[in-house]
């Protein structure tokens, strides 16, 4: 069963899976929780328990079809550039009243679901407002502050909350066959994101720049003004070589396109679309590679404050690193400490906010050796 | 899968099936023909997830299979190669098309990844002769919307008819609504009203034209089928409640007019050069249309019909009354008026077949 596949949240699966048993099957859902929880993957599975005569068996070709986004009534609808178009949301309630292909169904998946101007939106919301007999809508946000509010009355939330830890930890280290000193450190890196942890273990420089970011943080206490500004740089170019090798990806993607078996105004189609979804990408990898140095330090200065102030080691993120944190405990002040992690909180609004990556850590890291060591 | 059949009868299956691959398609395996070879038949479907096309033509099959390939291609290829028996075989990875001494490979895409196209199984609900069927949505499409904003008035309804023992067809953008009465045979009991996109209706006329066989019709799993020959057409129905027409129909008590179809299409052709609204004169014995654009021209023309009650002035969109004109199926023309604020009435002469209202539009 596709449900089985799923990990961690399994109230929400089990009322989810109820609902399709017992027929009764809301029209319009809102996920919301942290990004890379899995809301997408259960979306997926929900449209597939209701399409597939086993109830999501996992194994017949509805399932097949509905997990790769192959099957005609299911539809993923994701933002082009910045935003869901309206155009697209004209599409999709033109579609909505036409009857499902195969099954008795139809499923409309919006990922992003908050990123929508207000026309595309009050064209949604009129589809929600009086929705065709068998169409059924869900909704995938981080951000449901951002949804309408008159779009969020109309769809029943289901609110995903990070995987317990342990639970993930048992599921990575079966599914990635790594060892259970190696899982507990990712799962404590990523706080229980479980996309955010398999990415750590399928990518070995992940772990290594967190090393390098935090060899950085520690030479900054002797580190001279040029010496910091090419620290940056270093962690600048940490930052650019998963985007060169997203751009690399997508150059193969567009090759094998070309295999031939599609027609030419097919794959133009179809390229143009993925040079969309890269330069789409290459912001979304940049602003997260940003942001993940920034958390990596802000734990790296939560893990010496926890271990200053006499708290349970337990506790500690970077827990293979302890004789370094011990280290810091002794000579960095509580206070200091304090002021680095908020300073460090002012730099991942800054990467949201599109401030450019290079001056983001050029200034994050000159603010950090004032704050502590000055 | 191996196969071979005979080069004419082998395009003209892949060109038909063509007809069904839209070029703006979201999925890529959409851009492909299924083509499946079972019990001495080759068939080639093809879909655009609203309307899928589904032929067949007899070969001899040394092989059952199936596959799908990049429809253009095949149909490229087909179109192309010269007279003479043509082989057909799919392997791991391509689809060999051989004819006499050439050899062309096709990349094929996943048979699995097709969505399912349902197979026309048991007795038509009824037959229509296929030239009235042409005719009726040649007669009622125009007055079909393309605002996507009310997605039921891009649709033709087509209701069964129990007293006649017919359907009827019936299209409206809410300025004006065409209705047809189609002759049947066979039971419409079992008939379902339905909602059919007139875009589908239009292209199931233009595959049975030329031909004229008859188009059987039946509903299976919620879509409606139409068969033509060794051909399937299937098509996704609209969901929603149709606008109740009946109540919409003008008596046309007050005035009526009698004139050649010919001659009025001939004015309101040459009215329309000057004006988008024509001003519609009914009088005793002529009927006078005028036009104006401001300050770049005006028209009037007189022409004589038969009018019987009063005299009125109302005010019609020249296309709309044109594509109602147009769609009368008689010499002459039959037109009724109750009131100019309220809808007119244009039909054929002296029968009910076709009905065709307009919304009258203001005048300055």
């Amino acid at each position: 069963m596709l449900w089985d596949n799923v990990v961690g949240h399994s109230a929400v699966c089990l009322s989810l899976k109820n609902s399709v048993e017992q027929d009764r099957v809301h029209h319009a859902y809102l996920f919301t929780g942290p990004s890379g929880v899995g809301k997408f993957i259960v979306a997926r599975t929900l449209a597939a328990s209701m399409l597939c005569p086993e109830g999501g068996c996992g194994e017949c070709n509805v399932c097949r079809r509905v997990m790769q986004e192959k099957h005609p009534d299911v539809r993923v609808i994701r933002p082009a550039g910045k935003n869901i178009p309206v155009e697209t949301v004209r599409e999709v309630r033109m579609d909505a009243f036409m009857k499902p292909s195969e099954g008795a169904r139809k499923v409309y998946i919006f990922k992003g679901a908050e990123r929508m101007w207000e026309e595309g939106a009050s064209t949604l919301l009129k589809v929600l407002e009086e929705p065709p007999g068998d169409v059924v809508f869900i909704l995938v946000t981080a951000n449901p502050a951002g949804v309408l509010p008159t779009i969020r009355s109309r769809c029943q939330e289901v609110s995903f909350a990070n995987v317990p830890l342990e639970q993930l930890k048992t599921y990575i280290m079966e599914r990635k066959g790594i060892s259970e000193e190696r899982a507990d450190l990712v799962v404590r890196l990523t706080g229980g994101v479980l996309g955010r942890a398999l990415d750590w273990c399928d990518e070995q420089w992940r772990l290594a720049r967190r090393d390098n970011v935090i060899k950085a943080a520690r030479a900054l206490k002797r580190a001279e003004l040029n010496d910091v500004l090419q620290m940056a740089s270093e962690l600048y170019r940490e930052v650019r070589a998963p985007v060169e090798e997203l751009s690399a990806t997508y150059q193969q993607r567009k090759r094998d396109l070309e295999d031939g078996s599609l027609d030419a105004g097919v794959v133009r189609r179809l390229s143009k679309d993925l040079d969309e979804a890269l330069s789409r990408e290459r912001v979304k990898e940049e602003t997260r590679g940003v942001e993940e140095i920034m958390t990596t330090l802000s734990w790296w200065y939560r893990d010496i404050l926890v271990m200053k102030e006499g708290g349970d080691p337990g506790l500690l993120v970077n827990r293979d690193l302890t004789g370094e944190i011990e280290e810091e405990a002794e000579v960095i002040p509580t206070r200091r400490l304090l002021d680095s992690i908020d300073l460090l909180a002012g730099g991942i609004l800054a990467a949201e906010r599109n401030v450019p990556v290079q001056l983001n850590l050029e200034s994050t890291l000159l603010g950090l050796q004032e704050a502590l060591y000055a | 899968m191996i196969v071979s059949c005979d080069r004419e009868k082998l395009n003209s299956l892949v060109q038909t099936a063509l007809r069904g691959v839209s070029s703006r398609v979201t999925m890529p395996i959409l851009s492909g023909l299924l083509i499946n070879a079972e019990s001495g038949e080759l068939v080639a479907s093809s879909t655009d997830l609203e309307m899928s096309i589904r032929t067949r033509v007899e070969a001899s099959v040394k092989e059952s299979g199936s596959t799908v390939v990049s429809g253009k291609l095949l149909g490229d290829i087909m179109k192309s190669l010269p007279p003479g028996e043509v082989t057909v075989e799919s392997g791991e990875k391509y689809l060999v098309v051989r004819s006499t001494g050439g050899e062309y490979r096709i990349k094929e895409l996943m048979p699995e990844d097709f969505p399912q196209i349902p197979v026309w199984s048991g007795d038509a609900s009824f037959k229509v002769q296929g030239g009235s069927f042409i005719s009726a949505i040649h007669q009622t499409s125009r007055a079909s919307s393309s605002d996507e904003k009310r997605p039921v008035l891009t649709g033709s309804l087509i209701e069964k008819n129990l007293e006649s023992s017919g359907v009827r067809m019936v299209a409206t953008d809410s300025y004006r609504l065409a209705w047809k009465d189609v002759e049947v045979s066979g039971s419409v009991a079992e008939w379902e009203d339905c909602i059919i996109p007139t875009k589908t209706l239009n292209e199931v006329a233009r595959l049975a034209g030329g031909s004229d066989a008859d188009v059987e019709t039946k509903m299976q799993d919620k879509q409606a089928m139409f068969r033509i020959g060794t051909m399937v057409v299937t098509s996704r129905l609209i969901e929603g409640q149709f606008p109740n027409y009946k109540q919409l129909i003008p008596k046309g008590e007050k005035t009526t007019v009698v004139l050649a179809k010919e001659d009025l299409v001939a004015v309101v052709r040459r009215a329309m050069i000057f004006g988008h609204n024509i001003r519609f004169g009914v009088y005793s014995d002529h009927l006078r249309l005028t036009t104006e654009t401001p300050e770049v021209g005006d028209s009037k023309e007189e022409i004589a019909a038969e009018v019987s009650g009063e005299e009125m002035e109302i005010g019609f969109n020249a296309g709309y009354l044109l594509d109602g004109v147009l769609a009368v199926d008689t010499e002459k023309i039959e037109m009724r008026f109750d009131d100019p604020q309220k809808p007119a009435l244009i039909k054929d002469f002296e029968s009910e077949e076709f009905k065709y209202i307009i919304m009258p539009v203001r005048l300055r």
